[in-house]
C-alpha cells in the first residue's frame, strides 16, 4: 500500500529533515511511484518561486466581471437587524408645546449577509419625508436597484448613492413587512438629450448594448407637445426569447417603471432634457 | 528554529490563510471582498500550475514573447472559463465540483480539505485548457507510455493476435504460461479493476506492477490470459498519472447495472462497426488498388484503437496517433503523401457509424 499523499507532501515540505517520516523514507526508497510523486511535488513547490507576480488590475477586472455576472437580476431578501418601533406620538394639552423633533430618525434597519448590505429606513422630520438608504461597500448593490415591499405592492428605485424616497398611501408597520432588493439585469446611461431648438419636431434612433449582450432600441422624440423616448428591448443576455421585462427610466430624482415584452414598444415622457437618462431592465 | 522549519511554518500559515479565505467565499460567494480574494487565489494557483508544467517540459504556446506576461494572460483566461456561470449558477462549476465530491455542508468542512479539492479542480481544469496550447499528448504521459512499452516489449512478454479480436494483444512469454486463447478477453471494466487492484497491492515498480497484472489475469480462468496492448498501455498510463498527479481528485464514477449494459452495447457496436468498415470501405479501397490488404489490416486495427478511445475516454486522439500506433514504423513518413485521405475517411466514417449505433441504443428502452 502507498502512503497517503498528504503525508508525502508533508515529507517534501519538511525537506526530509524532520523526524516522524521514517516509514515514508523506507517506502520511497523502494517505491518508484511515490518517489516520483515527491519529485513532482518538489517541482510544484519550486514553481511557486518561479511564478510571476500577478497582474493585479487584470485580476480585479476579472473579479469585477464575475461579480457583476453573479449579481445580475438577483433578488436579495432582507432580514430585520434589530426591530425598533416608532410609537405614535399623542399630544395632550398638559404636555404643553412639544420639543422640536429630532431631524432624522431611524424607523427600521434590515440586512443581508450574502451579499453584505444594510437598508435603513429613515424619517426626516424637517423635510417631512421618509426615505430608505442602502449601505454597502459594493456600489453595484446600492446604485440603481429596485427596492421592493411585496406585501404592500410598493417598489422604489434608488439613485446613485443608494437613496430613494419612500411614499405610501396608508401607515405601514415597517418592522413587519418583508423587504427585498432586485438588482437590474442591465443598466444603460444616456447623455443629456440634445435637440435642435429651431426644429419643431426632432427624432433620433439608437441601439444600446451591454457587455452581456443586452440590446435595446431607443428613439428620442421631441415634439410640440413635449419630449419622450420610445423603448424596445431586443435581446436579454443574448436571447430574444424572454418573458415580461420591467423597464425603469430615471432622470434626476424621478423614476418611472413600465412592463414590456419582446417586440413591444413602450413610451416614457421626459421631464427634463438636460438630465442624464438611466434605463434599467429587471426580469 | 532552522531555515527548513521556518519555511515549513510560512507555507503552512499561507496555506491555512488561503483555506480560510476559500471557505469564507464558499459560504458567501456574493460578498465582493472575499470574492476578490478567491479570484486572486484561483488565478495564482492556475499560474503556478502553468509554470509547473512549463518546468516539466510542456511546450505551451503563448501569444506574447514574454513568458511571464503569457502565463499571466493565460491564467486569467483559464480562470474566466472556470469561474463563469455554469448551468445558470454563478461559479457553478466550482460548487458542482464540491457537491459531487461529497461536500454538502460547507460550514462543517475542514478548510484545508476544501483547498485540497480546489487545487484538484484547478489542476484538472488547467490541464484540460492547456491541451489546446500543446501538441498531441502531454510530455509526461508520453514519457510514461514509452517506459511501459519498453517493459511490455521486453523478454518477459510477447505480442500476439487472438482469434476473438483484431488488435494486437500482449501476454507473458514464459513457456509454462497458459494463455487460454480460445477464451474471450476480459471486458474493459474487468481490465481496469485488475490494473487498479494490482497497482494498490503490488505496484512498487513498473516492472513488478506489470507482473502483478498478469498474475491477477491468471486467476481469471473464464478469460483469455492476454490483454489488448493498446488498452493496457492506456490504462496503466492513466493509473500511473493519477498517482503521480499532485492534484488528483476522488472519482465520481460508480458502476451500476445500467453502466454494465452500456459497456455491453458499446462492445457490440464496436464489433459491428469494425465488420462494416472491413466489408465496405476497406474492401472497396483494396479492390480499387488504393491500398494493399496488409495496409487494410493496419487501418482496421487503427479504427479499433480509435473506437476503444471513444468508448473508454469518450474522446479520440488526433488521427495520426492511431496511424503511428497501427502502421509499421517504415510507413510513418508516408502518411501525408500516400495514406492521409483514405485513413481519415476510414476512421471518420467508422466513428460516425459507431455513434449511429449507440444513438439507436440510447433511443431503445434500456
Amino acid at each position: 500500500m502507498h502512503p497517503d499523499k498528504n503525508r508525502l507532501k508533508a515529507f517534501v515540505v519538511a525537506e526530509s529533515e524532520t523526524t516522524g517520516f521514517d516509514d515514508i523514507r523506507v517506502h520511497i526508497a523502494k517505491c518508484e511511484f511515490c518517489r516520483e510523486f515527491c519529485d513532482e511535488y518538489q517541482a510544484y513547490l519550486k514553481a511557486t518561486v518561479d511564478t510571476p507576480r500577478l497582474d493585479g488590475s487584470a485580476v480585479e477586472n476579472l473579479a469585477n466581471d464575475l461579480h457583476r455576472q453573479a449579481l445580475r437580476g438577483l433578488t436579495i431578501r432582507l432580514a430585520p437587524l434589530h426591530p425598533t418601533s416608532v410609537a405614535p406620538i399623542y399630544s395632550l394639552a398638559a404636555d404643553g408645546e412639544s420639543e422640536k423633533e429630532i431631524g432624522v430618525r431611524n424607523l427600521a434597519t434590515l440586512y443581508s449577509d450574502n451579499p453584505e448590505i444594510i437598508l435603513r429606513l429613515m424619517r426626516d422630520s424637517k423635510q417631512s419625508e421618509d426615505y430608505l438608504q442602502l449601505i454597502s461597500d459594493d456600489t453595484e448593490l446600492i446604485s440603481n436597484v429596485l427596492v421592493q415591499i411585496p406585501d404592500i405592492d410598493r417598489e422604489f428605485v434608488t439613485d446613485e448613492s443608494g437613496r430613494a424616497n419612500v411614499t405610501v398611501d396608508s401607515p405601514v408597520d415597517w418592522n413587519n413587512v418583508k423587504w427585498q432588493i432586485k438588482i437590474p439585469d442591465a443598466v444603460f446611461q444616456l447623455e443629456p438629450l440634445t435637440f435642435d431648438p429651431d426644429k419643431v419636431q426632432y427624432s433620433k434612433k439608437m441601439l444600446l448594448e451591454t457587455d452581456s449582450n443586452d440590446r435595446i432600441q431607443v428613439m428620442f422624440e421631441s415634439m410640440a407637445r413635449g419630449k419622450q423616448i420610445s423603448l424596445r428591448v431586443l435581446e436579454l443576455d443574448g436571447s430574444t426569447d424572454f418573458d415580461a421585462v420591467r423597464v425603469s427610466v430615471s432622470q434626476g430624482g424621478a423614476h418611472r417603471i413600465k412592463e414590456t415584452r419582446a417586440n413591444e414598444t413602450i413610451v416614457f415622457n421626459l421631464a427634463s432634457p438636460d438630465e442624464y437618462i438611466k434605463i434599467r431592465l429587471f426580469t | 528554529m532552522g531555515e527548513a522549519h521556518r519555511h515549513q511554518n510560512t507555507m503552512t500559515n499561507n496555506r491555512r490563510a488561503s483555506a480560510e479565505l476559500l471557505k469564507e467565499f464558499l459560504l458567501r460567494p456574493l460578498v465582493k471582498r472575499t470574492q476578490l480574494g478567491f479570484v486572486k487565489l484561483c488565478v495564482g494557483l492556475i499560474a503556478k500550475n502553468i509554470r509547473y508544467r512549463l518546468n516539466r517540459g510542456w511546450k505551451i504556446h503563448f501569444d506574447q514573447k514574454d513568458t511571464n506576461a503569457g502565463i499571466n494572460d493565460l491564467a486569467i483566461d483559464i480562470a474566466g472559463s472556470l469561474l463563469g456561470h455554469h448551468k445558470g449558477e454563478p461559479y457553478g462549476e466550482v460548487f458542482e465540483f464540491f457537491r459531487t465530491r461529497g461536500v454538502l455542508e460547507i460550514s462543517q468542512s475542514d478548510p484545508i480539505h476544501l483547498l485540497d479539492l480546489l487545487e484538484g479542480l484547478i489542476g484538472r481544469h488547467t490541464q484540460q485548457e492547456l491541451s489546446g496550447h500543446i501538441g498531441d499528448v502531454d510530455p509526461q504521459s508520453n514519457n510514461l507510455r514509452r517506459r511501459f512499452k519498453d517493459i511490455l516489449t521486453g523478454e518477459e512478454y510477447q505480442e500476439l493476435r487472438v482469434p476473438s479480436d483484431l488488435v494486437i494483444c500482449v501476454a507473458r512469454s514464459t513457456p509454462d504460461a497458459d494463455l487460454r486463447l480460445d477464451m474471450p478477453l476480459v471486458t474493459h471494466q474487468q481490465h481496469v479493476e485488475i490494473v487498479e487492484e494490482s497497482f494498490v497491492k503490488f505496484g512498487d515498480t513498473r516492472v513488478n506492477w506489470c507482473r502483478a497484472i498478469f498474475d491477477c489475469l491468471d486467476h481469471e480462468s473464464e478469460h483469455c490470459n492476454c490483454l489488448r496492448k493498446y488498452e493496457l498501455l492506456n490504462t496503466v498510463v492513466a493509473v500511473n498519472m493519477r498517482h503521480v498527479d499532485l492534484n488528483s481528485v476522488p472519482q465520481t464514477w460508480i458502476p451500476s447495472p445500467k453502466s454494465g449494459l452500456l459497456w455491453e452495447a458499446a462492445e457490440k457496436a464496436r464489433r459491428e462497426t469494425l465488420l462494416w468498415v472491413s466489408e465496405n470501405g476497406l474492401r472497396t479501397f483494396i479492390q480499387k488498388g488504393r491500398i494493399s490488404s496488409e495496409v487494410a489490416d493496419c487501418f482496421l486495427e487503427a479504427t479499433d484503437l480509435c473506437l476503444i478511445d471513444l468508448i473508454w475516454s469518450t474522446k479520440t486522439a488526433k488521427l495520426p496517433v492511431y496511424f503511428r500506433e497501427a502502421m509499421p514504423v517504415e510507413e510513418h513518413g508516408r502518411y501525408l503523401e500516400h495514406y492521409k485521405h483514405i485513413f481519415q475517411t476510414t476512421l471518420n466514417t467508422a466513428e460516425a457509424y459507431f455513434k449511429d449505433l449507440m444513438r439507436d441504443f440510447y433511443k431503445s428502452d434500456w
